[in-house]
């Protein structure tokens, strides 16, 4: 049995992000993976983003377990170092992450949102190394890419909204050049997940969803 | 392991004078309280306690514990003054200060906008208010996939009756 997104109960994401309502953005492909998750698996799920309400409303009605290592800010400042990047992935996992209290997880789903566009190079790579490791073979890895020349300095705030939109907030008016991700790069770079569905959503975002 | 009445002998007069002060020094914060916190057995700020904390009543954690706490069927609240560095066991667990410790409530837990948790939750119900700091896992089982699981588990048992009946 498939959950409908009419069944996720947001009224209390709604009432909190009412201010964001203006920032809000349609994430066609967020929500199509959302309202294809059985309510009668097992799920696990990685949200990089600092934790709020809106995700956990978003999963309360499905047995899961929600990793909010709250790390985004983390893995932005990781430099790339030939030698030393997969440790400090490690480090900031192994602190944040609770994986080593539990080394059986099994994600299913991950939540970047617009991370990869802040990541170096090589720290994707390694960050995706990382996660294989804990990754569960029909695992969805969701993410937004910049399209336009430049994107804001840092990542921002997405929050899930009801009626299939995101609240977008950005938490600084600077804005920084792209690294302009086309789909044979982001598909290079997160090797070995492959497209399996991207839109070009407003905002100038390109909404990607991967599997293996 | 320390049982909670015997911590209630050993701290009962300096909890006593804490909730005199207290009463004294902020009356409206003290109306603010549930009546299940007025109620319940109360760790007062200046009291560090090490060690396992068990007992048959509610708990509100106004100092530091560092140990284990098992309440179970119970609720704790841990007040904006605490530091707790403890896995907990509650039917109910209310956060308003600071924990570094998992937390198993029967019921549901509950961050407030002041609180701040290092642990991982296990949980039915999860409020995480704005402001709250959050890291680490959140293992929610709503009640219909529990209702499913038991129900699962009582046709398996049904059958295994019946083919026993037969």
């Amino acid at each position: 049995m498939n959950s409908s997104y009419q069944y996720i109960p947001l009224a209390k994401v709604d009432s909190l992000n009412s201010k964001d309502s203006d920032n809000a953005i349609s994430s066609p492909i967020l929500f199509e993976l959302l309202n294809g998750l059985s309510t009668e698996e097992h799920h696990q799920i990685l949200d990089v983003m600092p934790a709020r309400q809106g995700i956990i409303d978003v999963f309360s009605d499905f047995a899961c377990k929600l990793y909010l290592p709250g790390c985004l800010q983390q893995l932005c400042n990781i430099t790339s170092d030939k030698y030393d990047t997969a440790n400090k992935l490690n480090r900031v996992f192994t602190k944040n992450f609770g994986l080593y209290k539990n080394q059986r997880a099994c994600l299913n789903i991950i939540f970047l949102w617009d991370l990869p566009n802040y990541l170096d190079k090589q720290v994707m790579q390694s960050l995706i190394e990382y996660l294989s490791q804990h990754m569960h073979e029909n695992i969805k890895l969701h993410m937004y890419i910049h399209t336009r020349q430049q994107m804001p300095s840092s990542p921002g705030s997405y929050c899930v909204l009801p009626e299939g939109k995101v609240g977008l907030e950005r938490s600084s008016d600077s804005s920084i050049k792209s690294p302009l991700y086309f789909q044979e790069k982001l598909q290079k770079l997160l090797h070995p997940f492959k497209v399996k569905r991207s839109m070009l959503i407003s905002g100038g975002l390109q909404e990607y969803i991967l599997e293996l | 392991m320390i049982d909670m009445k015997q911590i209630k002998e050993n701290v009962s007069s300096k909890i006593k004078t804490y909730h005199d002060e207290e009463k004294t020094e902020s009356l409206d914060k003290k109306n603010t309280m549930t009546s299940a916190q007025k109620n319940a057995m109360s760790i007062g700020a200046s009291i560090h306690i090490k060690g396992d904390v068990t007992g048959d009543e509610d708990l509100v954690i106004q100092g530091h514990v560092d140990g284990t706490i098992n309440l179970k069927g119970h609720n704790v609240t841990i007040s904006k003054s605490a530091k707790v560095k403890a896995n907990i066991e509650a039917s109910q667990v209310i956060v308003e200060g600071e924990l570094a410790g998992d937390m198993n409530g029967d019921e549901k837990v509950i961050i407030r906008e002041t609180g701040n948790v290092y642990g991982n939750i296990v949980a039915p119900r999860v409020t995480l208010e704005d402001g709250a700091m959050f890291k680490g896992s959140i293992e929610m089982e709503p009640p219909q996939a529990q209702k499913n699981s038991t129900a699962n588990i009582q046709s398996g048992k049904e059958s295994i009756d019946l083919k026993v009946a037969k």
